[in-house]
């Protein structure tokens, strides 16, 4: 390309935008994980070292939500700086680009890092899932595909995508009984970041242990928790012109 | 790669968050590249949606 060569620090704006933008958003996930070290900690000190981040990284860390602003100007004044008459246009364009880009990549995947974060099975069983639906998806195509599903993909059929979606919903649940009883998924990650290869030990969440739930303790449930939500509350304000 | 992906996991949290970061940055490059290219495409429907009284793409 000729332009982004002609154009002052064409690449470095790109990923100085995304180095601003992950500090931004993997920042908060440290920021939360210090919070609950130093909370864990007897003494704050032990707590803050436990993290194993210097004093640059406490002192970044510390004033987060800060440095992420003056990076982000930082930028900003950079891009100014290297606008060039008559590429104006482009050069807008591209800055426009560049942060839709970084929104986008990072938005999920820092979903997925606290997810990962809340235990590894909440990152493994989406995914192990979607694995699932797109073998069973292909089989159930190859054996009674006959439909077209989509134009845009014509190897696509109906059959496939109907079938996939109810083996996946059968599927599913096994998927996940086998998942739960392995603590090194469920576990979420310990306050301390020092944990390359180390086995993660923690009692089993409520939510993995098998419990028998009859239907009359379910009705139960579901009328306790109307007679709890306040829709005569809800009604009174919708009356209040 | 399955096994490897499954060392990864055995690994720990840390080293999966790793892992969703190199796969991250690697989208972020080749959308970055895309982003350049798109300016080959001159016409493409959606630089006229987004300006058709300039009378210019971006």
């Amino acid at each position: 390309m000729e332009w982004p060569k002609d154009l002052p620090w064409f690449r470095l704006q790109q990923w100085y935008f995304y180095g601003v933008a992950t500090f931004f958003s993997y920042g908060r996930f440290l920021k939360a994980k210090l919070a609950r070290s130093v909370a864990s900690h007897a003494t704050a000190g032990s707590g803050v070292a436990s993290l194993g981040l210097g004093n640059v990284g406490m002192f970044l860390l510390a004033h987060h939500s800060m440095m992420s602003y003056l990076g982000w100007m930082c930028g900003f004044v950079l891009f100014v700086l290297s606008l060039r008459k008559r590429r104006y246009v482009y050069q807008f364009g591209q800055f426009a680009w560049t942060h839709m880009i970084v929104a986008t990549v990072l938005m999920q995947s820092s979903c997925f890092v606290a997810n990962v974060l809340e235990g590894l099975i909440w990152f493994v069983f989406p995914v192990v899932i979607v694995v699932f639906n797109d073998i069973a998806a292909y089989l159930c195509g190859f054996f009674i595909g006959r439909t077209p599903l989509i134009k845009i993909s014509p190897k696509k059929t109906w059959e496939g995508f109907i079938g996939a979606f109810v083996l996946t919903i059968l599927a599913a649940p096994f998927i996940a009984r086998a998942m739960q009883t392995q603590t090194w998924l469920t576990c979420p990650a310990p306050d301390h970041l020092r944990m390359w290869g180390q086995n993660v030990e923690c009692d089993a969440d409520p939510l993995f242990r098998m419990t028998t739930v009859s239907v009359g303790d379910l009705a139960q449930a579901r009328s306790t928790i109307s007679h709890r939500f306040p829709y005569d509350r809800v009604r009174a304000v919708n009356a209040v012109p | 790669m399955l096994g490897s992906f499954f060392l990864v996991l055995r690994l720990g949290h840390v080293p999966v968050i790793a892992l969703i970061f190199l796969v991250q940055m690697s989208m972020v490059k080749e959308l970055f590249a895309l982003a350049v290219e798109t300016r080959k495409e001159k016409g493409a429907f959606y630089t006229k949606v987004f300006h058709p009284p300039l009378g210019f793409n971006i």
